[in-house]
């Protein structure tokens, strides 16, 4: 892909910390994130359930409800700190420069309404088109996402698609005001393989169409070192390890990274056992004095429980948040 | 364009839960449509007819329902010139059960009216906007809740006098505080859908969102509620005509009827008979009506 490093980044994340304060205390989901991501870069972003990649994503957003409430950081988009709009200047950034797709498409589907009602109304909210235009575009954009028979679909109501539809007519609403940057959030999770692997092609074919940024948000590592041009590690609300996803993946450098890798079946190599990795995600309702990963590492030092290490470069364009480096 | 196509197109399938392919398939043109909803159709055709007539009572071949002719009175049904006979004071039944129709289902269909549109609105604040919003406006319906319903509706009418108009004041008044409670606790849920997030990261403003896209998914429950009323509602403004709170003598009016059937029962059963009859009535007529219409509208109430 191209050199994305010559291009001021489209988004830039700063100590990103959001925070939601329950009952049983104060849980630091995403605590001091911060990365960038450039026009028409593949971002991924892995982690185990509840290291904070979601809220991160609708943080992003500017969409945290109470009890959650981003604390501190920026989130600058071409230019404008989006925590900071607010109001009718954020919603026309919304759906229009930067859309997100979701892991359960159907649900992100209104159940009351047709599908091409839906689509239409996302083009008339942003465009300046006649009812009779958002239609035509709705209709070219559900042929362009390999939804066949596309007049009569987009008659139908959500429940009437798949999963694999759905998720096709989802990516078409993000798609139809052709945003500069597009979230996916697990978009292959609930579905079959077969069609995970069609939905993903999709992405990657819009992505190079369209030349828009896409930020993957997923659990599955294979998936990342597919189809991401950078990668993003992160545990217990923080960033472990960052870097080009050849370099993550040939020369991990957090032990966490380490893990992750080990425990994902490879096909060529099945004398290689899997390496399950022991325990649990940490608490993050308390401030670690510690590694968060401290527990759970094989390779902790005395150090690690002492004190908790800052991300920084080990190599250029490789940064890990660890003792060792 | 949407609108149109709910009944024949939601048949399978919820909104976030995939469900079994199975249930009741409702095609068909506009007339299969009479004929597969038979009783929504008779009984929309029977309150229809009650209202017509009701609207039409001031040019209908029929008595006075006020002037007496008191050397008349308790004459039996079927007698000449009075189908139902007559009351006490001698005035023709027939034409006071029409007369008192109007007033009965005026004050009932708009403190219906009245009622769904205040709690819908308060009940979709209070549930999206949450927050200081939704703390006001709850606290404000605990006070309402605080007071028994009859009470708080006979001290607003006690305060305002006895009045049709008031009357109606007093029912919507009276009921606004439990609808809000219940609509605010479907708009909560519905809330938490993730259409709602959807709907919010596409860029529509939070008033879109509560009456585009969370309203129509509580309709089914609004259309339920609000058939619900009409039957008690019906026995509410009876009850306070019965109690003399309501409609002024000699004026008709079903619940005044009732009370006056009452004292005559023996003598004159049909002025009790009659409105009673014809609420029970008119109130199964909106429970079918609100039963069948949302079957139709909701995508997983129709195969369940």
């Amino acid at each position: 892909m191209t050199d994305a490093a010559r291009y001021e980044p489209l988004l830039s994340v700063r100590d990103l910390r959001t925070y939601f304060f329950t009952r049983s205390g104060v849980v630091r989901a995403v605590n001091g994130v911060s990365f960038d991501v450039f026009p028409g870069e593949v971002v991924g972003m892995v982690g185990e359930s509840g290291c904070g990649k979601t809220v991160t994503a609708l943080s992003v957003l500017d969409l945290i409800d109470p009890p959650g409430q981003v604390v501190g950081g920026e989130v600058v988009f071409n230019g404008r700190d989006l925590l900071k709009l607010g109001g009718r200047d954020l919603r026309r950034i919304r759906g229009n420069d930067i859309a997100m797709i979701f892991q359960n498409p159907v649900g992100a589907l209104n159940p009351v309404f047709s599908v091409g009602r839906q689509l239409s109304e996302a083009i008339l909210a942003h465009q300046d088109v006649s009812k009779q235009q958002a239609r035509e575009q709705a209709i070219q954009l559900i042929e362009r996402v390999g939804i066949p028979d596309p007049v009569r679909r987009l008659r139908q109501h959500p429940h009437q698609f798949s999963g694999g539809m759905a998720q096709r007519v989802v990516i078409a609403m993000a798609l139809a005001n052709q945003p500069k940057l597009l979230i996916a959030d697990e978009p292959t999770t609930a579905l079959d393989v077969t069609i995970q692997a069609q939905i993903l092609d999709l992405l990657r074919e819009l992505n190079q169409e369209y030349g828009m940024a896409v930020i993957h948000i997923t659990h599955n590592m294979a998936l990342v070192a597919e189809s991401c041009d950078r990668t993003i590690v992160m545990y217990g609300g923080k960033i472990s390890e960052s870097g080009r996803t050849e370099t993550v993946f040939e020369r991990p450098l957090h032990p966490y990274t380490q893990a992750l890798l080990e425990s994902v079946p490879n096909l060529e190599d099945d004398e290689q056992d899997l390496v399950p990795l022991e325990g649990f995600p940490p608490d993050i309702t308390e401030e670690w004095v510690g590694c968060e990963f401290e527990p759970r590492c094989a390779q902790r030092i005395d150090r690690c429980a002492l004190e908790n290490p800052a991300l920084r470069d080990a190599e250029p364009g490789h940064a890990v948040r660890c003792h060792l480096y | 364009m949407a609108d149109a196509d709910l009944s024949q197109t939601v048949t399978l399938g919820g909104p976030s839960v995939p469900r079994p392919l199975a249930g009741r398939s409702r095609r068909g043109s506009a007339a299969g449509f009479l004929k597969e909803h038979l009783a929504l159709s008779l009984a929309t055709g029977v309150f229809m007819l009650t209202v017509v007539i009701a609207v039409l009572a001031p040019w209908l071949p029929i008595d006075d329902p006020i002037r007496g002719d008191i050397l008349n009175r308790f004459l039996s049904p079927g007698s000449e010139g009075h189908i139902l006979g007559t009351d006490s004071l001698g005035r023709d039944i027939f034409a006071r059960l029409i007369w008192g129709g109007r007033t009965s289902i005026l004050v009932g269909v708009a403190a219906n009216l009245g009622v769904t549109v205040l709690s819908v609105f308060f009940g979709l604040l209070a549930g999206y906007l949450g927050g200081r919003v939704d703390g006001v406006i709850m606290r404000l319906v605990d006070v309402g809740l605080a007071f028994p319903g009859l009470l708080l509706a006979l001290a607003i009418l006690a305060i305002l006098g006895p009045s049709i108009v008031n009357m109606a004041i007093a029912v919507v008044l009276s009921s606004v505080p439990l609808n809000v409670r219940f609509f605010r606790g479907e708009v909560l849920r519905v809330r938490s859908a993730k259409f709602v997030e959807a709907a919010r990261i596409l860029g529509y403003g939070k008033w879109r969102i509560m009456f585009r896209e969370v309203l129509p998914n509580v309709m089914p429950l609004i259309i339920t509620v609000t058939a619900l009323h009409a039957t008690s509602f019906f026995v509410f403004t009876a009850g306070f005509s019965l109690l003399g709170l309501g409609v002024r003598p000699p004026e008709p009016d079903w619940g005044s009827m009732i009370a006056e059937g009452l004292a005559a029962i023996y003598q004159a059963p049909a002025v009790l008979l009659g409105p009673t009859v014809l609420i029970s009535v008119v109130a199964i007529c909106f429970n079918v009506i609100g039963d069948e219409v949302q079957v139709i509208l909701s995508p997983t109430e129709s195969q369940l």
